[in-house]
């Protein structure tokens, strides 16, 4: 099985970033493995499809606004349906463009995992992780790579 | 006394924006306005970085127009140093933009305007998205939309690499020029461009156009508005997306200002309510008389159809010919119909195409000279394109090594922000009397939205599960009376 682990978010919106600094800690510390590939993606939308493609499996690293920053939650797809909301250009979301591969015959993945990182703000420029969100990381790595990469 | 309506966020729109809607004593409609939320500390983040860094970190502050920020950073910069590229430079970067506009025109057209149209005005909520477009007009048409995007963000990533990151333009020039293998791709890439184009036009015309419903809806008093319009023109005042002169024209249609971009602020002033934090641009000479159209109000509007509106034709032969037709059917030109940008939008996607085979065929674009290399110390640079969503500024200010002391953005959506406001209200103003809001009112209201294809800066996020579309009518105390949403939760 092919798992393709996506960090989403822009890299100078400070903590909007958080899934794309993941991600990279991720390949850091599992990269290498045949069966795992690790990138980033600042457009979301359809390009969220286009990365996808071929994949058995895909992880999607995002921030969330929320109460609680660094906390992490698991979702599924499915989770995701009636929200439109993941930076998406043209506010396609995840769920539709995924159907919408599928239905177009395209090699969409089978399995589809979130992990949401809450955050408080993501409209301050800045190309550092706010503290309270830095201080977590580690924890946030840990958890995602016991739970997708069976570390 | 007023009552507040708030419809937060918007589905289908780009990032992410509230609307608020406040209800006289009668408990009619006072007024209406859009909330952008603006990233803070863009100035303080650009301070002390080098010029020529910007056309590769303002694409990063947007997934939707990176190619976009990417052109008007570069043109800064070539403004900043005042160094003016190559023949061969400006050919290749005005081939990679327009194959951006066409990209995301198209994807626009399919994915976001066309629900409203295509799928039906009256339709459920949940099969107004593409899922219902290709249920309706087919799995080969989206095939269709994949293939052209596919070869036409090919052409922007073989010339610039990755879209997020582009390396394309240098101040002076471009790094590097096409192949002849590139080069004989892209053509065909042009070619079948101009056929997508067309079938895209021949779309809307069997699917809206036919459709009597539709046209009365498009033609009809709900979205019309009479403003000035804006938009880039090239010197025979035809549309230009990458490069020219900011060209406004009066509601009747009579040339009213025509300027370089640097003098941008000479002619346009901001407006701020007490109760917003919104900026809301208007014509300096014309002055700021409230959210009202006509010949007094400075309100201007910018995108597709008010870039129609503002010239005198496209510069190719099948975009002039769409042109012609669109305001042979809307009785005339200016068109005031917002709803029109939809269509307007398809005409430059046609004319991007068109202009795309004309760049590609010109020998110059395998020229070798692709820079010219800076002379002058630099001070200060003005950069302008016309955005898929408007007239889009970069402005720099540097100390002589060409570190950014100062720098500012103007973005598209903005200056469409007060003339987003007026529809808003228009289609409330039919849908809510004595503080009864009829269920129309969030189809209406979005559609008026949709139609100027807005963006309200990426990234803004939303706890999956939340409601995607939400209006609170809340009294004078703020308790609230009546909650409406397009999901349930």
């Amino acid at each position: 099985m092919k798992t393709l682990v996506l960090g989403v978010g822009s890299s100078v919106l400070s903590d909007d970033g958080v899934g794309l600094a993941v991600a990279r800690a991720l390949e850091s510390r599992a990269g290498g493995r045949g069966d795992v590939e690790f990138a980033t993606n600042e457009e979301g939308g359809f390009t969220l499809l286009e990365d996808a493609l071929g994949f058995d499996r895909l992880v999607v690293i995002d921030a969330v606004l929320g109460a609680e920053p660094g906390r992490l939650t698991r979702l599924a797809l499915q989770d995701l349906a009636p929200t439109v909301h993941c930076g998406a250009p043209h506010g396609l979301d995840l769920a539709t463009v995924l159907e919408f591969g599928r239905r177009q015959g395209l090699a969409v993945p089978r399995e589809v995992v979130v992990y949401a990182i809450e955050v408080r703000d993501v409209n301050a420029f800045g190309e550092r992780l706010s503290p309270e969100v830095e201080a977590r990381l580690g924890e946030i790595v840990a958890t995602i790579e016991r739970e997708v990469l069976g570390a | 006394m007023t009552k507040r309506v708030t419809i937060d966020p918007i589905t289908r729109l780009e990032g992410h924006g509230k609307i608020e809607i406040f209800l006289d004593d009668k408990g009619d409609v006072a007024q209406a306005y859009i909330q952008v939320p603006e990233l803070r500390g863009f100035e303080k983040f650009s301070e002390g970085r080098m010029a020529e860094e910007m056309p590769r970190i303002t694409p990063k502050i947007c997934g939707v127009c990176p190619t976009a920020h990417h052109m008007a950073s570069t043109k800064a910069v070539d403004d900043l140093y005042k160094v003016e590229p190559p023949r061969t430079a400006r050919l290749i970067r005005e081939l990679v933009y327009n194959a951006f506009m066409l990209e995301d025109h198209a994807l626009h057209f399919y994915f976001l305007g066309g629900p409203d149209f295509v799928v039906g005005l009256e339709a459920p909520k949940a099969e107004r998205n593409i899922l219902g477009v290709i249920g309706k007009v087919g799995l080969e048409t989206g095939g269709k939309v994949i293939d052209m995007r596919k070869r036409v963000r090919n052409i922007i990533t073989t010339l610039g690499g990755r879209v997020i990151h582009p390396v394309l333009g240098l101040p002076g020039g471009v790094s590097r020029g096409l192949t002849p293998e590139n080069r004989e791709e892209f053509a065909k890439t042009a070619k079948d461009a101009v056929e997508f184009a067309r079938f895209s036009l021949d779309l809307f015309g069997s699917v809206v156009l036919k459709n009597k419903t539709y046209v009365d809806t498009i033609v009809g008093d709900v979205y019309k508005h009479r403003t000035y319009y804006m938009g880039l023109v090239d010197e025979a005042n035809k549309v230009s997306f990458y490069d020219g002169d900011i060209r406004v024209v009066n509601p009747s249609g009579k040339e009213f200002a025509k300027f370089p971009a640097r003098d941008y602020l000479k002619h346009v002033a901001e407006h701020v309510e007490t109760w917003s934090f919104v900026k809301f641009p208007y014509l300096k000479a014309v002055g700021w008389k409230g959210f009202v159209d006509g010949e007094k109000s400075g309100i201007y509007r910018v995108a597709p159809l008010a870039r129609l509106n503002a010239s005198d034709g496209m510069a190719t032969p099948k975009a002039q010919a769409e042109h012609d037709r669109m305001y042979e059917t809307l009785g005339g030109k200016p068109a005031h119909n917002t709803l029109a940008y939809h269509w307007a939008r398809l005409v430059e996607l046609l004319y991007a195409a068109e202009r795309m085979v004309e760049l590609v065929k010109d020998p110059d674009i395998m020229g070798t000279d692709i820079r010219t290399l800076p002379t002058q110390k630099p001070s200060e640079g003005v950069g302008v394109v016309e955005a898929p969503r408007g007239t889009l500024i970069h402005h720099f200010k540097s100390d002589e090594r060409g570190v950014i002391t100062q720098a500012n953005l103007i973005v598209a959506t903005v200056n469409n922000a007060p003339a987003i406001c007026m529809s808003v209200e228009r289609a409330a103003k039919g849908l809510i009397k004595n503080g009864n809001v009829s269920d129309g009112l969030l189809n209406m209201v979005e559609m008026a939205f949709r139609a100027y294809d807005p963006c309200f800066a990426c990234a803004s996020h939303a706890l999956p599960g939340r409601t995607p579309l939400v209006v609170e009518i809340r009294g004078a105390d703020g308790t609230l009376i009546r909650r409406l949403s397009q999901f349930v939760d």
